[in-house]
Parts: structure tokens; C-alpha cells; sequence
């Protein structure tokens, strides 16, 4: 047993976990060259160790109390925050890493809420990276996700300026909670409509920083895989309107009424945000025509349970589509040689609308003509 | 989609930018996004392009309609549309209008890249058909991106001068003189410390700028209120339209603030180019430095082996010359120019000879006396009610030095000819007031005559009275009286009658004579209070002359009743007539009870006593109405003749002592208007 496990093992909470964050801080904050060979090796481990007894207190019999937990909350944004900038995310990782148990998410959802409301960059920015390593569609991502828009945007109706302001302080992290609350709520139909305050926030966010959603795809040199907001956000705009105005198309509330026209707010920021992403040169492709081709049936199921006089209603939603998509093929964040049959596809599948022809005509040109 | 029916034989193109447009009211984002869409689909399409601008510009998003602004000026140099719109963005951002539609595309302009501004600039500058709006064009890039000035900057004044040429405008003072001299020439000099162009260029512009600005300065006064309008409107402006828009930015542009200062300025930094040894603020200083920097300029370049300063000096000269010349001819005449800086005075000053109080009587002749006088520097006085008298006297005599420094060698002389040539200052009406002061001044009355004769037929108003006035006191410095007096009786029978005499003090008549041989010059203003008096004192001088030369009663009776204005001020002439008289031992003057009516008792000595006096000295008086010597003809066969005439006297006496409160100057008004013709007679 080491030292430091030596002298934990007689301390008490706080004293245990301040000592505990401070070692896993000297000892991550160290250059690679610095460390004695043959000395260490161990670290690693010990590290781990310390972490699950002293900061998760996995192996705890009773669990810390609330004023304890908000503590120890503190200390963490502090040590995160005081730590040296390259090794934020190692220590980070040495807590909140490995396999996601419960009592690693509870503990990193709490200290990300925390972290949202006192606009703590450190910690968000090393939680934006651990939700783009888990993949912003993956479970515990969308369950933070969701306990966030719960706190900020059900629980308060009133605008929350932390929460507003949270692309200043994280941008990254915006960017992936945008993908996640994309799919969480992925707008297809009644039940996943997402709260109108959330829509309001993303929409400012994404209208006041064209290169918001892009966030994520600049990281792709030093992390390969990425997931960006668009496919998530092509659904809300395209299907939003259609959702909203289902069933009681005769009656839209003043609310949903305020939500419709914030999409086309929204849906005019997701093209200049592609505009924005080609002129950063990234050259990544961000979604795919079979994305597209989802969204497309998912309209069409909706056309078919709907009333025939609603077809302006349809076909705006199919013009919307058409110009992402074209925007989208145009600006390289979706590439035309992968999806052209998909393409083709969506057009035939969809009434006949002057702009999706168009678009379909200048980038599946040739098979059409076959065919 | 019922539109979308009617849309369907509408190209793609078009098509789209009606979906933008159908929806620009009621979702201004969906008419964006539209547009979006369309641009990507169609990135060679101006129309698309252009409407996106428009929407942007509607939508007041100044990043966005800039970017567009910039790609489209890239993308579609040819499109005669964008031309338009850049050109009225240009157009804006010279007007500096506080219009909110207006400073909103200034901001658009502001927003684009430095680099195509710039461009943008040069490119509209350049295909503008119109000279004026080419070089105003310019001109305000030179202004925004001052890197320009040295390879725009002389071709630019080239270009200006050349427009100026080919648009055959009359008067100096014209819009593209204007932009030149006003606004060019100084952002040129200042921005190039070493403009390669060669002496003779720089000095043609300096020629250029002292002409704009003395025309500009010395324009008369016009009735519309407008004085520039009709030169400074560019004579390429055909269409209404055009001359209205631009009739508002006229007339900021027309105002000049401080046009002497520019000069100045402006002459500084010619100067600099030349190398002249100058203080930058030279021309702030007083005249007496001045004055003395030139002269010991010229005395350095007159010594043998010394730079020769000519053209500094007949420049510096030159200018002071025009500066002090225009402020005492604004002075003189307040009414003159439309730029008067000076507070407009009731009436003109005018520059008149003042009369020696004792007849000298060795001067027989008048004519040796202008011969004389013309050799003294005559002394020059502004009368007390003449404002800022001192300034204005300083101005003139600091011109006159000017002038006649500049005539002071061929040298000189030929180069200022030549300028005067180049300027046509024949055409300056204005400067033959000075003209006609400095032969005054210079004791030639024979060229003031012909000056003045020249000049009285064209004036009007107050300056006839002046230019009579003058010419009244040539002519009695010529000793030609009869023609002086005549002038000043035509000068008196225009002034108001008692306009004036009421408030006739004592001191300003102080000034009109003077003491001393030398001769003295006094400038006065040409109002009725102070030119009766001179009047009065021209018509006494006269008769002083002729009385006390020829022995001639009458014009002794004359004197005796002009005597009567102001009295007692001239009661030392007074005592020497009644001294004349006594030796004569005789005195015919049947006018005498007519017009003499003063009797003040509480001075000792006056008039009507005195002559009472005299009597009772046996002195043979023939002073009633009708001459003693037809009475005494008409009495011959009675006797005690002489008591009755004697008696009459008396009688006479008492009743004159009763008109003493009558008022002189109309009393003298009466005379001179009832005896005009024997008055005139006997100064033949």
C-alpha cells in the first residue's frame, strides 16, 4: 500500500477527499518527463483506487449527505479549475472514465448542473469530452443530457442567463448537449416534442454563432469520432412544424405558434451554420443522405395521416428539406457520391416539389436520366 | 401552392427569388433561407445575388449585406446594377447626411474589406463620365485611404485642372477650382512631404489657389442669396434630377470657413514645397512684422551673390498685398462683398485731404503746391467714428507698401504684371477704390481725378456720395475751386437737411484741418454728420483762398457766413477777416443781414458785435439788403442821408439779434442753395 493510501485510510470526509483531489492533481500535472523512472508506474491504478474510495466512495457504507456531496462538488470544480490546463481532462477521466457506473454519472451529472450554473468552464469542457468520447446518441450522455434541460428548462420557466450563456463558456459543450437534446428529443412526433424553452435557447445560441454546431467536427484531428448537431436539428426544423401542427391544425396555441416561427429562425441558422462550416475548411462530411432519407419517410408518414388541404403545410416542410439538403451537398457536409440513390430516392418518394427536383437534378443528374 | 401553378413557366432562377420575395413579410427567415438555397443552386447568377443583398439591406444586417456586397463586386464587375448601387453608396458617403436610410449604406460601405473599399473607389471613380463627380470620387478615397495620395494625388490636380479647362467656366470661383484649392491641393501637400513636380507647377498652383479664393472672397452681393450657384454647378449636370441631388450638397459645399486663413495654409505648404524660409504662422502675425520680413527679404535678395527670392517675395508680397487690400476695401465699403466679415457700417469711409488752417500766403499758386505735397509722405488719421479706425488705416498703408514694393524693380514689376494679367485683375472692380486712395495718398490728384471720374459714373448709392466727395477734395487740392465747390454744393443738396448738424460736435471737426506743414489724410465716414462739416470746411477753404488772394468782398461775405457753422471754432479766421476789413476800411456785402445771424453773447467775441463794432469805427460798411450807395443816390437831395442809413443799421442790428436762435445749418442750406450761382461765380 502506498503513502497516500496509507494516510487516507484515517481521514474523514472533507479532509479525505481534498487530500485524495489534490494528489490525483500533482501527480497528472506532472510533464511526462519529470517522473522518476522506476519510481512509478503504479500511478495509474493508484489513482483509480483513490478516486473510487476517496472522491466516489464506492466502497462507503453510508452515503454522503447533501451538504457533504455539494462539498465535495465544489472541491472538484475548484481542483478541475486550478488544475493545469493539458491534464484537466486526465484527471478528469481518472474520476469519471472507465465504464459508466451509476455512482460515476449521478456524481458527474450533479457536477456538471453545478458547474452550468456557476459557469465553470474547466468542467464543462472536460464533460463536452467525455460526452463526444461516449458519443452524444449514447445513454449516459442523453441521461445527463436530459437531467439539464429538466433543470434548466422544466423545473424553471424563467430564462436561466447560465444557461443562456453557455456557449461563451463551453462552446464544445454546447455543441455536443445540442446533439444530445436532438436526440433525446427528436421532434418525429407528439411525444418527443421538445420543450419550447429548449428550442428558444438553441436557437439563440445557434443564431448568435454560425460556428456553434461545428464545434465538435474541429476536434476531429485529435478525436476521430464526432457527432454533430445537424441530423438532429435537420429533424426538428423539417418535421417540427408538421408535429406541431398535427392533429389540431384548426387551433395552434399562441406558444406553438411562437415555436413555429422560432424553427424558421432555427432552420435559417442550421443553413448558415453549414455555410459557416465550409468556409472553416474542415472538409468532413457531417451527415449522410440516408439520414435524409429517414427524414424524408418520417415526413411522408406524417402527409399520409394528414388532412389533404394541409398540403402547403407538407410541402414547406419538403422545400426545407430540399434546402438543406442542397445547402448541405454545397458546402461539403454531405457528400453527393455516397448518397445519390438515396437522393433519388427521397424525391421519388415525396410529392413532386419544384425544389427537391431541382436539387435532384443538378446532383443525381445521370441515373436519372437513365432511369 | 396555387403560385406555384402560375410560377410554373418562370425559369429556376427566377422562381426561387419569387419564393424569397412571397414570404419576405410574413417570415423573413423562410425569404432568407429561400435566398440561401438559391445562391448555392445558382452561384453565378447575379439576380440571386443581388437580391440576397437587397434582402439583407432590407433586413438592416450591415455584415451580411457587406459580404455579399464584396463578393458580388467580385464575381460581377460588368453588372451595370451593382454599379448603380455602389455609386449610390459612394454618393451617400459624400454627403454625410444624417439620413437614417443614408448612414445605413455608409455603414454597409464601412463593413466591406478595406482592400475592395478601396477598389470599389478606384473602379466607380474611374467609369464615372462626369469629371466633377469623378474627382470627387477621388478625392474621398484619397480621403479614406490616404496610401492613395502619392500615386493618385498629381493626377488627380491634373485632371482637375484640366476638367476646369475644358468646361470654359467664366469665373474662377467654380466647383472644380473648388475641390482643387479647397480640398485636393491640401491632402496632397500634406500627405507627400516630396511631390516631384517642379517649381513652376507648384507656383501655377499657387496662382490658381490666391485667384479662387480673392474671387471667392470679394464677390459682390447677389440678390438670390446664392452668389455661387450659377459658376459652381457642373456645367456636365444637364438633367434636373442630377442637379437637384446635387444642389443639396452644393450648399455645404459652398461655404468656405476662414477663406483667408486656407489661403494661408495652403500658401504655407506651397511654400514648404519650395523651400521658402517661412514661419508657419506668418500670416497671423501683425503687419509691421510682415511688412519688415518681406522687406529684409527683399534686401537680402537684392545684395549681390544672394539667393534670389523672387518668386517668394512677389508671392508673399502679393498676398499681403490682396489680404490688406480686401480688408480695407471691406471696411471702406461693408456692402462690397457677399463675404463681408465686417459688421456693416451706416455708410462707406471714405480717404479725403484735410485743410490747412492758416491761408499760407506765400503759395500763390495751388498748382506749385501739388508739386510740392506729392514730395511728403502724407500722415493718415481715422476719424473717431470710424471702428477699429487704426486697423483699418494700418490695412491700407500696408497695402500701398506692398504695392509699391512690387513695383519697386523690373524684376518685380514684370512678374506682378504678369500675375495681374493671368488674374485679369483689370476685372476687380474693387480695387479701384484703393487705387483711387493710394493717388490720394501718393498726392497725385490728377490720376484720382480721372480714377474717380472713371469710377463715379459707374457707383451707385453711398458710394456716389463718397466718390463726389473725393473728387471735390482733388479738385481743391488741383486748386480748380469752382468745380469743387460745385461738386459739394450737389453733395449738400442730396444730404438730409438737419440730418445731421444737431450732434455736429465740436472734436470731429477738429480733424477736418490741421496744423503743420505736412500733409494729412483722414479717413471718415461718409455719413451726413461728418461730410457736412467737410463740406462746409471744403466751401470756407475756398473762399478763405479767393478772399484772401483777390481782396474780393463778396467772397469775404461768403466766408464770413460760413464762418457762422460751428462757430466758434473758427474765430481765429474770423478776427483776421474783421482785421482785412479794418484795413480795407471798407465792406460791401448785401447779403450780409440775409444769412448772418449769429450772436452768441456769452462769448466776447461774435459776429454781429464785432461788425457792430466796426461800424461804430467808421468803417464803411455797406451791409443792407440794398447797397448803401443807392440809397445814399436816392437821398442825395436830402439831407442827414448818412443818419438814416445809420439808423437802418441799428435797426438792422437788433432784428438779426432776434434770429439767433435760428438753426445755422439751415441758414447756410438756404444760402448755399439761394447763391449757388454768384458762389460758383466768383471762384471762376
Amino acid at each position: 500500500m502506498t503513502q497516500i493510501m496509507k494516510r487516507l485510510q484515517y481521514l474523514e470526509f472533507p479532509e479525505c477527499s481534498i487530500q485524495a483531489l489534490e494528489y490525483l492533481v500533482l501527480t497528472h500535472s506532472s510533464q511526462p518527463g519529470t517522473v522518476i523512472p522506476g519510481f512509478g508506474g503504479h500511478e495509474e491504478e493508484i489513482s483509480i483506487e483513490i478516486s473510487q474510495n476517496y472522491i466516489l466512495f464506492q466502497n462507503r457504507k453510508g452515503k454522503l449527505s447533501a451538504v457533504q456531496e455539494l462539498n465535495l462538488l465544489e472541491m472538484l470544480c475548484h481542483s478541475l479549475q486550478t488544475a493545469p490546463e493539458g491534464s484537466r481532462y486526465t484527471i478528469f477521466k481518472v474520476i469519471f472514465g472507465g465504464k459508466p457506473e451509476e455512482c460515476k454519472t449521478l456524481l458527474l451529472t450533479s457536477l456538471v448542473s453545478m458547474a452550468l450554473s456557476t459557469s465553470c468552464g474547466a468542467v464543462l469542457d472536460c464533460a463536452a469530452l467525455w460526452m463526444q468520447e461516449h458519443d452524444c446518441y449514447s445513454k449516459p450522455v442523453c441521461d445527463l443530457s436530459r437531467t439539464l434541460v429538466e433543470d434548466y428548462c422544466i423545473l424553471f420557466s424563467d430564462v436561466n442567463p447560465a444557461f443562456q450563456r453557455l456557449p461563451s463558456v463551453s462552446p464544445l459543450f454546447t455543441c455536443n448537449l445540442i446533439t444530445a437534446v436532438t436526440t433525446i428529443y427528436p421532434f418525429r412526433d407528439k411525444k418527443t416534442i421538445p420543450p419550447a424553452s429548449l428550442l428558444e435557447y438553441l436557437t439563440e445560441w445557434i443564431s448568435d454563432d454560425y460556428c456553434l454546431c461545428s464545434e465538435s467536427v474541429r476536434l476531429v484531428r485529435i478525436q476521430a469520432h464526432f457527432s454533430c448537431p445537424f441530423p438532429g436539428l435537420v429533424n426538428w426544423c423539417v418535421l417540427g412544424p408538421l408535429v406541431l401542427q398535427c392533429e389540431n391544425s384548426n387551433e395552434i396555441s399562441v406558444s406553438e405558434n411562437t415555436s413555429i416561427v422560432t424553427l424558421s429562425k432555427l432552420h435559417l441558422s442550421v443553413l448558415q451554420s453549414l455555410q459557416a462550416y465550409r468556409s472553416m475548411e474542415l472538409s468532413q462530411e457531417l451527415f449522410l443522405m440516408s439520414t435524409m432519407l429517414v427524414v424524408a419517410q418520417t415526413l411522408l408518414g406524417h402527409q399520409k395521416q394528414k388532412h389533404p388541404t394541409d398540403k402547403d403545410l407538407i410541402h414547406s416542410a419538403i422545400d426545407r428539406l430540399g434546402q438543406v439538403i442542397q445547402v448541405a451537398l454545397e458546402t461539403g457536409s454531405l457528400k453527393v457520391e455516397r448518397g445519390r440513390s438515396e437522393l433519388r430516392k427521397i424525391n421519388k418518394l415525396l410529392p413532386h416539389n419544384r425544389l427537391l427536383s431541382m436539387v435532384s437534378r443538378k446532383y443525381a443528374a445521370e441515373p436519372m436520366d437513365v432511369s | 401552392m396555387a403560385s406555384a401553378v402560375v410560377m410554373d413557366n418562370v425559369s429556376d432562377e427566377e422562381w426561387l427569388v419569387m419564393r424569397s420575395r412571397a414570404c419576405i413579410k410574413s417570415d423573413p427567415f423562410a425569404a432568407k433561407a429561400w435566398m440561401i438555397t438559391a445562391r448555392t443552386l445558382f452561384p453565378g447568377n447575379f439576380t440571386i445575388q443581388f437580391e440576397s443583398y437587397t434582402l439583407e439591406k432590407v433586413g438592416k444586417n450591415i455584415k451580411e449585406a457587406a459580404k455579399l456586397l464584396e463578393e458580388m463586386f467580385q464575381a460581377f464587375p460588368q453588372e451595370t446594377k451593382l454599379w448603380a448601387e455602389v455609386q449610390c453608396i459612394l454618393e451617400v458617403l459624400q454627403t454625410d447626411s444624417a439620413d437614417n436610410k443614408n448612414s445605413f449604406l455608409t455603414e454597409i460601405f464601412a463593413a466591406v474589406s478595406t482592400h475592395v473599399q478601396c477598389q470599389m473607389l478606384l473602379c466607380v471613380a474611374e467609369k464615372i463620365i462626369d469629371k466633377l463627380e469623378q474627382c470627387r470620387l477621388m478625392l474621398l478615397a484619397m480621403r479614406k485611404f490616404p496610401n492613395l495620395v502619392s500615386e493618385h494625388g498629381l493626377k488627380l490636380i491634373e485632371s482637375l485642372l484640366n476638367a476646369e479647362r475644358h468646361a470654359q467656366v467664366q469665373s474662377p470661383v467654380n466647383c472644380y477650382r473648388k475641390i482643387l484649392v479647397c480640398d485636393v491641393l491640401p491632402l496632397v501637400l500634406q500627405r507627400c512631404k516630396h511631390v516631384e513636380v517642379s517649381t513652376k507647377h507648384v507656383c501655377k498652383w499657387l496662382l490658381k489657389s490666391v485667384e479662387f479664393y480673392v474671387s471667392y472672397v470679394t464677390q459682390p452681393p447677389s440678390q438670390d442669396a446664392t452668389p455661387m450657384s450659377p459658376d459652381i454647378l457642373s456645367p456636365t449636370k444637364k438633367s434636373l434630377k442630377r442637379a437637384v441631388s446635387i444642389a443639396g450638397l452644393q450648399d455645404k459645399d459652398k461655404q468656405i470657413h476662414d477663406p483667408w486663413g486656407s489661403l494661408f495654409t495652403l500658401m504655407s505648404l506651397l511654400g514648404q514645397h519650395l523651400k521658402w524660409d517661412m514661419e508657419i504662422d506668418f500670416f497671423s502675425k501683425s503687419r509691421d512684422y510682415q511688412w519688415q520680413y518681406i522687406l529684409s527679404l527683399y534686401n537680402r535678395s537684392s545684395q549681390p551673390g544672394a539667393d534670389n527670392h523672387l518668386k517668394q517675395i512677389l508671392y508673399v508680397a502679393t498676398i499681403l498685398f490682396l489680404e490688406c487690400l480686401y480688408s480695407y476695401v471691406s471696411n471702406v465699403d461693408s456692402d462690397m462683398f457677399a463675404t463681408g466679415g465686417v459688421a456693416s457700417l451706416p455708410a462707406p469711409l471714405v480717404l479725403i485731404e484735410t485743410f490747412k488752417l492758416e491761408v499760407d500766403q506765400e503759395t500763390e499758386q495751388p498748382v506749385a503746391k501739388k508739386s510740392r505735397s506729392e514730395m511728403t509722405i502724407p500722415d493718415v488719421h481715422a476719424a473717431p467714428c470710424v471702428p477699429r479706425g487704426q486697423e483699418v488705416v494700418q490695412n491700407f498703408l500696408t497695402a500701398l507698401k506692398c504695392y509699391e514694393l512690387l513695383h519697386s524693380s523690373q524684376d518685380l514689376q514684370r512678374e506682378f504684371i504678369n500675375l495681374g494679367q493671368n488674374w485679369r485683375m483689370v476685372t476687380w472692380t474693387w480695387m479701384s477704390l484703393f487705387q483711387t486712395d493710394m493717388y490720394m495718398y501718393q498726392g497725385a490728384f490728377q490720376e484720382a481725378v480721372a480714377n474717380l471720374q472713371n469710377y463715379v459714373m459707374g457707383s451707385k448709392g453711398r458710394l456716389q456720395i463718397r466718390s463726389a466727395i473725393q473728387l471735390a477734395c482733388c479738385f481743391f487740392c488741383l486748386g480748380n475751386y469752382s468745380k469743387a465747390c460745385e461738386l459739394v454744393l450737389d453733395v449738400m443738396s442730396t444730404l438730409p437737411e438737419n440730418g445731421a448738424s444737431v450732434d455736429t460736435t465740436e472734436p470731429k471737426k477738429e480733424s477736418l484741418t490741421r496744423e503743420g506743414s505736412g500733409r494729412q489724410l483722414l479717413l471718415t465716414m461718409c455719413s451726413e454728420s461728418e461730410i457736412l462739416p467737410y463740406c462746409i470746411q471744403l466751401l470756407l477753404s475756398c473762399f478763405k483762398e479767393k478772399a484772401y488772394t483777390k481782396m474780393d468782398d463778396e467772397a469775404l461775405g461768403n466766408l464770413i457766413v460760413l464762418l457762422q457753422f460751428n462757430w466758434p471754432k473758427q474765430e481765429a479766421v474770423f478776427t483776421e477777416v474783421v482785421q482785412k476789413i479794418q484795413n480795407q476800411g471798407t465792406f460791401t456785402y448785401n447779403l450780409f443781414f440775409n444769412y448772418v445771424i449769429n450772436i452768441l453773447f456769452v462769448i466776447s467775441h461774435n459776429i454781429l458785435e464785432e461788425f457792430s463794432f466796426l461800424k461804430f469805427q467808421e468803417v464803411n460798411l455797406d451791409i443792407l439788403p440794398i447797397s448803401t450807395k443807392v440809397l445814399s443816390q436816392q437821398r442825395t437831395m436830402t439831407r442827414g442821408v448818412n443818419k438814416g442809413v445809420k439808423q437802418d443799421f441799428k435797426q438792422m442790428m437788433a432784428k438779426q439779434v432776434g434770429r439767433c436762435e435760428e438753426s445755422v445749418e439751415k441758414l447756410i442750406r438756404e444760402f448755399l442753395n439761394e447763391e449757388r450761382e454768384g458762389l460758383l461765380k466768383i471762384l471762376h
